[in-house]
């Protein structure tokens, strides 16, 4: 299912442009949004999940309309939501939160949606805990919690919004995993600012900048953006000098090595400098400094 | 997509969460404890001379009683229940679901102040029983429930809607503050003590008239035994029409507030 949006705008009162002429196509399948804190993901994610309302512009979900009332509410039954800052009630135990979502999404038939209920609930191994009260879960049982709730009316469109902030290293493998094994026959669109995240599960992205889209593809062409801007310096200790970003360093003992994306000139100091193939993670520092400087546009 | 059982699950679910508050169980409690021991409700009761008084003047005093201060806990527990939403964050969640908001805004309604209701029901009955035992009239039953369904049930549906509705531009304590304050202005003190209140026409939820007009109790204010059943009659029904206008205009602004964010 493709989602298809057209010169979004959103103006919050107060002046803040949170979105400046959002153009989107969003194909079926996995969908990363990338950006920093600030860029408009999450004003977009609560767009398409019916909560906000644009200041102008349109967007389809499939056959239906985002502008109309109607078509919000359509879009809103076939939509699973996860948001930023999950809610919930603490005094209500998993299961019995689980089942309060899932009348308010619909799924009437009490037998159904126990039955559903406890799917998901073995889906994100929490059977054990479900009679247990939301207020005494941990951070990474409350994300599971949420993404059950996301998946009970088996929606064709999911919007996942910084699932993993807050998780521990094996809790985000194990949501990346979860989220990748969803993405076979609906819509998941990933929003977050960490770029490990969509690398491990995105074929295709965006990125966001103060409102604006300024790339749109796959993760390859990218990377093909990148190529030749990523090298590995060795130093014998001074930092090199230049017009890059240093992403990563690495003290060796006698050597340090860095890793930059930019424009490397002949610093003093550098034992060797060796071009590298771009990480996503390269990719989209190269592109950040692109934006800060005289727009080079590669959308 | 059919709104009923959207209704109904809100409903039960709020109804389970306000039930297990300890706040809600305490409170009741400590009420029940002031108007028995302050009232003299209890001796009243255990010592009913069945020649005294009617049964029907008996039972009506008695429901009556629940109106005293019951209605001030019920509306002071009732208030967190919006904002508690905005609070937990589960608001957010909810906007994005087809669950429709009218259906939801009621079933929070229902459930929380038929929860709230619970104690002071276990108290009436009790009360109730007391009445039964002395007057071995089964009569007390179907009188009982009248009573309570005429005298108690408008009022306690007048003032939870307020209690839902305000908190949502007023901050909880200052609504509860407020409240508290507007209960005994507007239904225990009258005009004679010098202060202009509401305490003697039919805007007073606390049943004065309906005690007056459907059974010739006087109650509260209302000491006038020519009160009549229409007079009983426009105090019910403008007591569930405001409840009714409470509740679409509360309706109106959540809708507003959402589409100008």
């Amino acid at each position: 299912m493709e989602i298809k949006i057209y010169h979004l705008n959103k103006i919050y009162r107060g002046g803040v442009h949170a979105l400046v002429d959002v153009d989107l196509s969003i194909p079926s399948g996995m969908y990363g949004l990338l950006g920093p804190n600030g860029a408009g993901k999450t004003t977009l994610m609560r767009i398409l999940a019916g909560i906000l309302r644009p200041t102008s512009g349109s967007m389809q979900v499939g056959e239906q309309d985002g502008n109309t009332e109607r078509g919000r509410t359509a879009i809103k039954r076939i939509l699973g939501y996860l948001p930023q800052d999950l809610g919930m009630y603490p005094d209500l135990s998993a299961r019995e939160f689980l089942d309060y979502i899932g009348i308010l999404k619909g799924i009437d038939e009490r037998k159904i949606r126990q039955q559903r209920v406890e799917e998901l609930l073995e889906v994100v191994s929490l059977t054990n805990v479900a009679n247990r009260k939301l207020k005494t879960f941990s951070g990474g049982m409350k994300r599971r919690i949420g993404i059950a709730q996301a998946l009970l009316n088996d929606p064709k469109l999911l919007i996942v919004d910084e699932p993993t902030a807050g998780l521990d290293p094996e809790e985000r493998i194990r949501f990346r995993n979860l989220l990748s094994d969803l993405g076979g026959n609906r819509t998941v669109l990933l929003s977050t600012h960490i770029v490990e995240d969509i690398a491990q599960t995105c074929r295709n992205l965006a990125i966001m900048n103060n409102g604006q889209v300024i790339f749109q593809g796959t993760t390859v062409e990218l990377a093909s953006e990148t190529r030749g801007k990523v090298w590995i310096v060795t130093t014998d200790g001074a930092k090199p000098e230049g017009n890059f970003t240093v992403v990563s360093t690495l003290n060796m003992g006698t050597t340090i090595q860095y890793r930059v994306v930019g424009e490397l000139s002949e610093p003093a100091g550098v034992i060797s400098a060796v071009p590298t193939e771009p990480s996503l993670e390269d990719s989209y520092v190269w592109l950040m400094r692109e934006k800060r400087s005289p727009v080079k546009a590669l959308v | 997509m059919n709104q009923l059982p959207v209704f109904f699950g809100v409903l039960k679910y709020e109804f389970r969460m306000q039930i297990r508050r300890p706040a809600l169980w305490i409170t009741m409690v400590l009420l029940a404890v002031l108007i028995t021991g302050a009232g003299g409700a209890f001796r009243e009761l255990l010592t009913y001379q069945i020649s005294s008084i009617s049964l029907v003047e008996m039972v009506v005093r008695w429901t009556v009683r629940m109106n005293f201060i019951f209605p001030v806990g019920v509306g002071v527990l009732l208030a967190d229940r919006l904002p508690r939403d905005r609070r937990t964050r589960v608001e957010e969640l909810f906007w994005s679901m087809p669950g429709a908001l009218s259906a939801r805004m009621m079933g929070k309604f229902f459930g929380s102040m038929l929860a709230a209701l619970i104690p002071l029901l276990v108290f009436y009955v009790i009360g109730t029983g007391c009445i039964l035992y002395h007057t071995q009239d089964l009569m007390t039953l179907p009188l009982a429930l009248a009573a309570f369904a005429v005298i108690v049930l408008p009022g306690m549906l007048f003032i939870s809607a307020f209690s839902i509705a305000c908190p949502a531009i007023l901050w909880v304590p200052l609504y509860q503050f407020l409240f508290t304050g507007y209960w005994f202005w507007g239904n225990m003190l009258g005009p004679r003590v010098g202060i202009p209140t509401l305490s003697e026409t039919i805007l007073t939820p606390a049943g004065g008239y309906m005690a007056a007009g459907f059974f010739g109790v006087p109650a509260f204010q209302i000491f006038d035994f020519r009160v009549t059943a229409l007079q009983g009659m426009e105090s019910l029904s403008l007591l569930l029409g405001i409840t009714g206008l409470v509740m679409v205009v509360l309706w109106c602004f959540l809708k507003w507030q959402q589409a100008r964010q």
